[in-house]
């Protein structure tokens, strides 16, 4: 057991952070404030890290491997100097205050020394049973790894299903099982505290009408994810649990433990089940065949998030998944076999229609776990009526007590983009306890120095991994490595299981040094995510990091021929062939340094400019908020209150002063942005200033764009036409301001989706549901006798906004939906309008005289204005005009540009507190990057080579940089500072003279040779 | 107290310290105890058959799959097991008789049988002599239901039934029987004595 | 700069057909700029004509080098060390560094790999057009800087023929009309009367017409 030394110095505490649950969210928490120059105490519970995404196959809305996408944060979580992880460990008191806090962490008997175990599994193999972790489906055995290549890479041992302990002392090689380990406790002092304590999952056992319990073909989510992935019981098979036959037609049942307020379920949405329905189908036919059928029965289909609506359509059109909208009530096994059989009441006709099916999957809900709200309330945080940490719209993920947040699940149910910007959000807020960090993290005197290979033959290391099934599961990589060992020049050639875990990583360091290797050949997953990885191993090894191949045998090879093992195999050693004869001619190449400017630049000033303006100046950081228009504000300025009744124009109204009046806060309104250069930590921005539009250069080290949307107001039902017609937006401020007239109205019509899940805005403008919730509700507080209808297509009320759509039901608002193909019709009489609609249960048209008619429009984006903006910044978008982020799932902050952050309603529609959220995030993330003094300028730039230039001027006008310039001499210059590395001049020059570092001429040319070249026998 | 009385505390937002339970389950606990000594004897030579209604604000609205198990103990304690049959679907997946929420004092009987119809083809598969209604509503439901599906069935309440095999249902309890049981086990108190 | 596009790779492999050892030359000046001779044009024909002659089953052995220019002495004559191994020498650099090499090397043949088209200008990055056709005597001061005989069809002098309409010339409306061009020049230079001045016909033996021309700095010359 690693032993923790008290914190006896003092001024440790004050940068120190408690991260309370090492799932997504805390990791990610506790990955940011280490790279910002904190220090890190993560706590799990669990004996390994990972939380609830370790458990799941596959992510929406890529269908990425869960595994995959989160192992590299597992194991550099652990790897990172300044985190301290503690594994089987629980918070059981906190004293003290914010800036101050005393915790006292109990770490529960391992009876396996971390130190020693060597993972080598003998345990596991010798005790009855030892089967991976999947709930529900398997018990475990006396000793478990959660999930393969777990982090700690170390075995527990379940001492009360354990017989005779000293069997197991007797069978570890490495001497590890510690039987009298009683676990410690300790007291360490932090200055802050984040509670990612994640979500536990509703238990349908007590629903007796779905079988559960009796039934084994009816499984909750989790265990249905259970089975389709790789590391579960059935090992990627899709099987029945019954009897082991291939399901045909499989179904889902939706809001299981939510959306109830019977028997243990919660009232509220649990958010994200609707998509992981949708991507458990998909995944279905993708993988197991075309021809499995698959059924979701639901109620509203709540696919809110960026780009999700047009996830649904592609579920629905391209891979031909069932909806269904109804909630069945009775799943039952046909006596005497497998089938089971549902019943249901399809909503065109009035008829019970019975199906059957192979699997039931139950897409049960999140709730607070007992132990979790235990803690909560122990440390003293205000919980809402359902458990969850009570959190304002102004300060989304800052608790009741000053000093400790909480992200995630915990705050409420959400998808895993969202908890990784909270997670993010976290990370800033809690740095906010704590003066600056005092020095700058990993310098370069950590490593060894590096080692002189001129003039050296080449000795190369080839290390294959295998990915657990991922590239295992098609290629056999000891026989690829034993290929790669009989290439000219390779040392050393060996498979190295799941390459980028702890573990292998240092037996690679340790092959470098010991085998006395001068290039290194990675066969394993892509370069865009491992690349720094090896390039720092390289760099601890005492090897420049320019003197590695990767050749991507995941994605290339194991990825896409799946169906075709052999030629997999082939394809495989040509790849590893080429990497080899490749990397003979990479040449170490030097990452120069200069200063890094930490100032921020914000482009726009709404509620997430600001807030993330604020965020980074109260923590020392100069920013200088750029708005296009003449006040700070953006969108909110339209809105009056929240759902919950929160007060907007007043807290807005604080932000603004706080903003205006902040020492470190340069606001800079009626700005326009103009041009862009440089890179991270050397960027400078051109603006143009008032209607005389003088020009002024702001020289910063990050930018966030939090340049939100734009309102809709489309041509529709009358909008702009009719002076009864109206927005959600304009309503909101009516209502609010004109109580007298609301009181004098009797019907009030509102039409959702308009302008929105359209062909001309296709997605879903999320917040919409909660507005017309949100008017309903005030307009009956002033006037309890007004007739609403509301006509939607799905209300898409998530998470605690569903207690207020009960509410609005309760209090006698008309919910009438309506099909995307027979929309409301609206015509004008006299002062008020008549809408037209059919109710679908009394198939018939009826029609309402209205006072007022409100539009839920939601937003659309003005492409030309971010066209322009992603010219200058040179950054993608999505079809609907948002800008990008680098990854859907995993980076929704970054933007593919260095340096560069989205925040708010930029990214996608969202709320007040969502993009608060992110402003907050998008802080922790520009802290990331500018922790460091300086900044190390990448080696892959462009050198040219004057004696060949011809001076012909291409590369000056192709790059899309404007980097190049002829200079005195006469001949093209490029500043290695300002060259971004996209190789368009070397390839476009006619002369030859430009060459790419990393990707130089003779180097691709070796790969071809490589490829091409014939052993001639 | 009944579930009448229970939705009223609801409704009405009367604070109580009552668990409420439901008499199946002490019954099924006294026979398992012996303090109820039921005895299936009587159907020995008999066979008739029975089946059992699953009333749904006891069963699939409040208790579940527990109470339904109750309920079945002591049906088949008191017909014999070998004279059980189930209806399917049964316990928390029953379908509803029809007969509840005001439906019986509707006076839209058309309706209420239309609606009805399920059951009575539920009860009909079974091929059950008797079917036992634990719940006065689904009792004079499904005894209006046999009296349009030419008296496939008769209709009996528990109660009758725990008397009858307990031996002392009374000459004037017995207005549920069908012919084939008027007789059998008369208890008058008199000659007990 | 002279233009020039690179010859029909056809034409090109049947100059180079009988030779196995063919030395490919490139220049680093004009053909360079116009993407038809440079280095990077060298290596893509050493590959492309390799590649030919290996589908027939023949192989070749191709020197590739790029002068720095191809039309002064010093700079062919680092073609010496490389020419005993070569049977022919094809050249990518414009008319005067074709002949310049065959010049040189009495004894060996050598091909032209472009065919020059023109003194020109870039329009933009992959336009070049025809600017100057050197004719010795230049009038651009007269037309406001625009050249009525490289870009006149007809070489006109004074004014458009009656086939100018809207501005192009009637060979293809893609060609301007150079004396509109003129015309348009000098109104915005304030200086039409210049329209009114006669130019009298040309003397065509500067630009040619006397014979291959020659130019001798008697101050430079030795």
């Amino acid at each position: 057991m690693k032993t923790v030394m008290n914190s006896h110095n003092e001024s440790q505490s004050n940068n120190k952070v408690l991260v309370i649950g090492g799932g997504l969210g805390g990791i990610r928490t506790a990955l940011d404030l280490a790279e910002a120059g904190r220090n890190v105490v993560l706590v799990e519970k669990d004996f390994s890290i990972g939380g609830l995404m370790t458990q799941l196959d596959r992510t929406f809305p890529t269908n990425n491997c869960d595994l995959c996408t989160i192992s590299p944060y597992l194991s550099e979580s652990v790897r990172q100097l300044p985190i301290e992880f503690l594994s089987m460990t629980r918070v059981t008191e906190v004293e003290g205050e914010a800036g101050d806090f005393t915790v006292t962490l109990n770490t529960a008997p391992r009876y396996i020394d971390l130190d020693k175990c060597t993972a080598c599994g003998d345990c596991y193999n010798k005790f009855p049973e030892c089967v991976r972790f999947t709930p529900g489906l398997d018990h475990r055995a006396p000793t478990c790894m959660r999930y393969p290549h777990a982090t700690p890479q170390a075995f527990s041992v379940d001492m009360a299903k354990c017989n005779d302990i000293q069997q197991v002392v007797d069978i570890c090689p490495a001497g590890a099982i510690v039987p009298d380990d009683k676990g410690t406790t300790q007291q360490i002092s932090c200055g802050a505290i984040v509670l990612a304590t994640g979500a536990g999952i509703f238990d349908p056992s007590g629903l007796d009408n779905f079988g559960y319990k009796n039934q084994p073909d009816v499984v909750t989510s989790l265990e249905y994810e259970r089975i389709l992935s790789a590391s579960g019981p059935t090992h990627g098979y899709l099987l029945r649990p019954s009897d082991n036959e291939k399901p045909k037609k499989i179904a889902w049942i939706q809001c299981i433990g939510s959306r109830g307020m019977q028997k243990g379920a919660s009232s509220y949405c649990s958010s994200a089940c609707c998509m992981f329905a949708l991507k458990e189908a998909i995944v279905t036919k993708e993988r197991f065949g075309e021809d499995i059928e698959t059924t979701i029965f639901f109620m509203d289909m709540r696919t809110f998030g960026k780009d999700y609506e047009c996830y649904l359509e592609r579920a629905k059109n391209e891979f031909g998944i069932r909806l269904v909208r109804c909630r069945p009530h009775s799943v039952i096994q046909r006596p005497g076999s497998n089938v089971l059989s549902i019943s249901f009441a399809p909503f065109d006709r009035s008829e019970l229609v019975t199906e059957e099916f192979d699997i039931v999957v139950l897409s049960t809900g999140f709730k607070v776990a007992e132990d979790v709200k235990k803690l909560a309330q122990d440390m003293g945080i205000e919980l809402n009526e359902h458990n969850f940490a009570k959190t304002s719209n102004f300060q989304p993920v800052s608790t009741s007590r000053p000093g400790i947040y909480v992200c995630g699940m915990f705050e409420s149910p959400k998808d895993i983009p969202e908890t990784l910007i909270q997670g993010s959000a976290a990370a800033c807020m809690a740095s906010s306890n704590m003066p600056a960090p005092e020095k700058a993290p990993a310098s370069e005197e950590d490593f060894p120095p590096e080692k002189d290979v001129t003039g050296q033959p080449p000795r190369i290391g080839v290390f294959i991994c295998d990915c657990g099934n991922n590239i295992g599961g098609v290629i056999d990589v000891e026989e690829l490595a034993e290929y790669a060992g009989n290439l000219s020049d390779v040392a050393v050639s060996k498979s190295v299981g799941q390459g980028c875990t702890q573990e292998s990583m240092k037996e690679i360091q340790d092959l470098i040094v010991s085998e006395d290797l001068n290039r290194v050949v990675i066969g394993g997953t892509s370069p865009r995510t491992e690349e720094l990885k090896f390039q720092d191993l390289l760099r601890r090894a005492g090897l420049n990091p320019y003197l590695l191949e990767i050749a991507n045998i995941r994605d290339q090879v194991a990825w896409v021929h799946g169906d075709n093992p052999e030629n997999a195999l082939k394809k495989a050693k040509s790849l590893i062939q080429m990497a080899v004869c490749a990397v003979k001619k990479n040449r170490p190449l030097i990452e120069q340094t200069l200063p890094m400017n930490k100032d921020v630049l914000v482009v726009g000033g709404g509620v997430s400019g600001m807030s993330s303006a604020l965020a980074l100046a109260d923590q020392g950081f100069k920013v200088f908020l750029v708005e296009k228009e003449d006040k700070l504000g953006g969108f909110a300025k339209n809105l009056r209150k929240t759902l919950e009744g929160e007060d907007v124009a007043g807290a807005l109204g604080e932000m603004i002063e706080k903003t205006q009046t902040h020492e470190n806060i340069e606001v800079i309104t009626g700005a326009n942005l103009v041009d862009h250069t440089g890179k991270t930590g050397m960027f400078r921005t051109g603006i143009q200033i008032g209607p005389e539009k003088s020009y002024r250069q702001i020289d910063h080290g990050a930018t966030i764009l939090a340049t939100g949307t734009q309102p809709n107001r489309p041509a529709e039902y009358l909008l702009d036409q009719h002076e009864a017609v109206m927005t959600q937006a304009d309503a909101g401020i009516f209502i609010e301001d004109s109580p007298e007239k609301v009181k004098a109205l009797e019907n009030i019509v509102m039409i959702q989706c308009v302008g929105s899940r359209c062909p001309d805005n296709p997605n879903c403008s999320r917040i919409c549901c909660q507005a017309a919730v949100k008017n309903a509700l005030h307009i009956l507080d002033i006037n309890p006798d007004a007739q609403i209808f509301v006509l939607y297509r799905d209300m898409r009320t998530y998470g605690f906004q569903e207690d207020y759509y009960r509410k609005a039901r309760e209090k006698g608002v008309i919910f009438i939906r309506y099909e995307v193909d027979a929309p409301p019709n609206v015509e004008a009489s006299g002062d008020k309008v008549n809408v037209t609609f059919v109710d679908p249960i009394l198939n018939r048209p009826l029609m309402v005289t209205a006072d007022k008619l409100l539009l839920s429009t939601g937003f659309k984006v003005d492409q030309k204005a971010t066209e322009r903006l992603a010219r200058i910044f040179k950054l993608p978008r999505t079809h609907d005009g948002y800008f990008l982020e680098e990854h859907v799932k995993l980076r929704p902050i970054d933007l593919p540009v260095p340096g560069c952050f989205v925040a708010g309603t930029a990214h996608s529609p969202r709320l007040i507190r969502e993009s608060i959220a992110q402003a907050q995030a998008a802080a922790s993330r520009v802290q990331t990057i500018l922790a460091k003094d300086v900044i190390h300028l990448s080696p892959v730039v462009a050198q040219v080579d004057g004696d060949k230039c011809a001076a012909c001027l291409v590369c000056v006008r192709a790059c899309p940089f404007n980097v190049p310039y002829i200079n005195a001499d006469g001949y093209s210059e490029i500043d290695p500072a300002k060259c971004h590395g996209c190789g368009i001049c070397a390839a476009e020059c006619p002369a030859k003279a430009i060459q790419l570092m990393k990707f130089e001429d003779d180097q691709i040319m070796a790969k071809l040779e490589g490829l091409f070249e014939r052993k001639v026998a | 107290m009944t579930f009448s009385v229970l939705a009223g505390l609801k409704k009405f937002n009367i604070d109580h310290k009552c668990e409420v339970k439901s008499i199946y389950e002490y019954y099924a606990k006294w026979i398992r105890e012996g303090k109820l000594k039921v005895n299936s004897d009587w159907n020995k030579d008999l066979k008739l058959k029975f089946t059992v209604q699953d009333p749904c604000q006891i069963i699939r609205k409040s208790y579940g799959d527990p109470i339904a198990e109750d309920l079945r103990f002591v049906v088949k304690s008191i017909v014999g097991e070998e004279n059980f049959i189930d209806m399917t679907p049964n316990r928390s997946n029953n379908f509803c008789c029809g007969g509840g929420g005001g439906f019986l004092q509707s006076g839209y009987v058309d309706a209420r049988r239309a609606y009805g119809k399920i059951k009575a083809d539920q009860i009909l598969a079974t091929g059950a002599d008797y079917c036992i209604a634990a719940c006065h509503n689904c009792h004079a439901q499904i005894h209006d239901l046999a009296e349009v599906n030419d008296h496939a069935w008769q209709t009996v309440h528990l109660w009758t039934m725990i008397c009858l095999s307990l031996g002392i249902l009374g000459p004037n309890e017995r207005e549920y029987l069908g012919d084939d049981l008027k007789e059998v086990n008369v208890f008058h108190p008199e000659t007990a004595l | 700069m002279i233009t020039a596009e690179r010859k029909p790779l056809e034409e090109l492999i049947e100059y180079v057909r009988p030779y196995d050892r063919i030395l490919l030359v490139g220049c680093n000046e004009c053909v360079t700029v116009c993407a038809a001779g440079g280095r990077k044009e060298v290596g893509l024909l050493a590959s492309a004509l390799k590649m030919a002659f290996a589908k027939e089953g023949k192989t070749i052995d191709i020197k590739e080098l790029t002068l720095e220019r191809q039309c002064d002495p010093e700079y062919i004559e680092e073609l010496v060390p490389h020419i005993e191994d070569v049977d022919a020498v094809m050249s990518m650099a414009c008319g005067c560094g074709v002949q310049e090499i065959a010049k040189r090397f009495k004894n060996i043949p050598v091909f032209p790999a472009v065919n020059t088209k023109f003194m020109g200008a870039s329009e933009q990055q992959g336009i070049w057009a025809e600017r100057c056709q050197g004719c010795g005597d230049c009038l651009l001061g007269l037309t406001g800087g625009i050249c009525p005989i490289a870009r006149c069809s007809k070489h006109l002098m004074n004014g458009p023929c009656g086939g100018s309409t809207n501005g192009k010339c009637e060979i293809s409306p893609d060609v301007d009309c150079v004396w509109q061009l003129i015309w348009d020049r000098l109104k915005a230079l304030g200086m039409e009367d210049r329209y009114e001045e006669i130019i009298p016909a040309k003397d065509w033996r500067t630009a040619g017409g006397g014979g291959p021309r020659k130019i001798i700095r008697e101050d430079l010359a030795e």
